[in-house]
């Protein structure tokens, strides 16, 4: 009976095993092993032990790149997250056109980042573009030149990102948010506390598992951006907003050097292992569950 | 009265919001009807006074814009169809079965949720290509039947649903296969609607991570069609 339900279990787990191993196992250690390697696709492969990682630490574009990503992380996240906060805040205060609303703001997740860079960037046009259209309306004499300039590309990319992934983090806090009870914020408002106090004692904490969710998923995909950059800026102007993943891409698929390639994506999964597993570590100080 | 206000001021900040999040797409649909000079004007025009409806007849002759919405749709209802069933089946097995293993073998596929794509995109290319998979349906297909994604939704579903019931229907006589079909696969059907969507619009929506970094245009779906990409061998750009 029980062995009868040993080989159903594994029968039931094939299918997935199979791909699992073909598509994921393999793979990751496969891009291991490359890391140490020099290999260009079509000749023979050529051990270089830590060549290619020392050659990453000691690569100028390689360091700036670390910096960009860590700069759009930085600033993106924060941002999406409070303002997809702010949102979900609002709307669970029961405004009319609730649904409206979240449909609207979810709209830029179901849409093809392909094709939102594309309109964004006609957007940014410091030529021909709305937004610089309506800031010298509105009496901006100093024009950024966005995707033109070292110090405006980056922002115009984690302002695309940041309306692009709003909706999700705001729909997850919204179904977070009506978890929450009523009566448990009514008590708190019979014992007097103000709103920002209920905000900061009640509603913060009981929202804390979704948030952790939240920062979680956020980081990891942000840490990952790529289309953005590919449609928007090609990492210009000057490496300007050259991030990881776009910096795997190239060395990968443009200079076929597939070993670089591969230990720049061995560094940037250690990174991101080691924020997910600092933020575990952390959740006991502030996540509160049930 | 100040609660009343109050909402107000929120509902507008929220318009202002909707806006903003709106304002994208109407420029899109905007653009799309003017002539090719007057998107480069300065300042802008909102709307066109020539609109050219025959720019949506044209991406179909200028590009094989109906063969890439076909990729792009085959691709997606494939993958999607089989995540449900590859995902379903795994989830059966972590849910509702005992054998050995079981939670290491869990704790692995759930640790693949960390694992970036990109960390696994070249030698996934690399294995596509010595398959000769490349530019083919199933080079697209099969590296994303599978997500440990999916498997994690449905398991956590599959675990709130009552052990009597399958246990009745083992009394029954009914093997593994037929409590998985005709009781949890109907009983879990909301989970498995939200993952297809999920699922389906993740592949409708993505170009990175692709097996085939540059697709032939037999097999490029509709993402890489509106890249304005230089080294492309149809000059998409163009066609705006």
């Amino acid at each position: 009976m029980a062995r009868a339900e040993e080989r159903a279990a594994w029968l039931f787990l094939a299918p997935s095993l199979v791909l699992f191993l073909a598509f994921t196992v393999v793979p990751v250690i496969s891009a291991f092993i490359i890391s140490f390697t020099e290999w260009n696709l079509f000749n023979a492969v050529n051990f270089v032990g830590f060549g290619n990682y020392v050659g990453l630490l000691h690569d100028e574009i390689f360091l700036k790149v670390l910096g960009n990503t860590g700069y759009f992380v930085l600033v993106s996240v924060p941002i999406q997250i409070a303002i997809a906060l702010l949102c979900a805040l609002a709307l669970n205060r029961g405004v009319r056109g609730q649904t409206f609303f979240r449909v609207v703001y979810f709209l830029p997740v179901v849409t093809s980042t392909v094709a939102a860079a594309l309109v964004w960037s006609w957007l940014f046009n410091s030529n021909f573009g709305l937004i610089n259209a309506g800031l010298s309306l509105v009496g901006v004499t100093d024009l950024p030149k966005w995707m033109g300039s070292t110090k405006w590309a980056m922002p115009a990319v984690i302002i695309v990102s940041i309306w692009q992934n709003l909706g999700y983090a705001m729909v997850l806090f919204l179904a977070g948010l009506q978890n929450i009870h009523q009566e448990v914020r009514d008590a708190a408002e019979l014992d007097g506390a103000t709103g920002w106090d209920r905000f900061w004692t009640i509603t913060l904490p009981l929202l804390s598992p979704t948030m952790f969710f939240v920062l979680i998923i956020s980081i990891i995909g942000s840490f990952q951006v790529f289309e953005l950059v590919f449609v928007m800026t090609k990492a210009g102007p000057a490496n300007a907003t050259n991030t990881l993943v776009y910096y795997i891409y190239q060395n990968g698929f443009q200079f076929y050097q597939m070993g670089y390639a591969s230990a720049a994506a061995m560094i940037l999964f250690l990174i991101v292992l080691v924020f997910t597993l600092a933020q575990y570590r952390l959740q006991d100080r502030w996540v509160h569950y049930g | 009265m100040d609660k009343t206000l109050g909402d107000w001021v929120v509902f507008v900040l929220l318009l202002a919001g909707a806006l903003l999040m709106c304002g994208p797409f109407a420029w899109m649909i905007s653009t799309s009807f003017k002539p090719g000079p007057e998107v480069f004007l300065y300042p802008p025009t909102p709307f066109t006074a020539e609109p050219q409806y025959e720019n949506y007849v044209r991406i179909f002759s200028a590009i094989p814009f109906g063969r890439a919405i076909a990729n792009s749709l085959i691709v997606s209802a494939s993958v999607t169809i089989l995540q449900l069933i590859i995902c379903s089946l795994a989830a059966y097995a972590f849910a509702c079965l005992r054998f050995r293993g079981r939670e290491i073998l869990f704790l692995i596929y759930l640790s693949a949720l960390m694992v970036p794509s990109q960390v696994t995109l070249i030698p996934n290319f690399i294995l596509v290509r010595t398959l000769g998979w490349i530019d083919t349906y199933q080079g697209l297909i099969l590296p994303f039947a599978f997500s440990s994604f999916g498997t994690f939704l449905l398991r956590q579903y599959l675990k709130s649903i009552p052990q009597e019931l399958m246990e009745a229907a083992r009394m029954d006589g009914a093997n593994h296969f037929q409590i998985y079909s005709t009781i949890v696969l109907p009983l879990a059907k909301p989970a498995l609607g939200a993952l297809a969507i999920f699922t389906f619009v993740a592949q409708w929506t993505i170009s990175s991570g692709r097996s085939s970094p540059r697709p032939s245009p037999k097999c490029r779906s509709r993402p890489w069609r509106s890249a304005p990409s230089r080294d492309s061998t149809i000059p998409i750009g163009r066609c705006s």
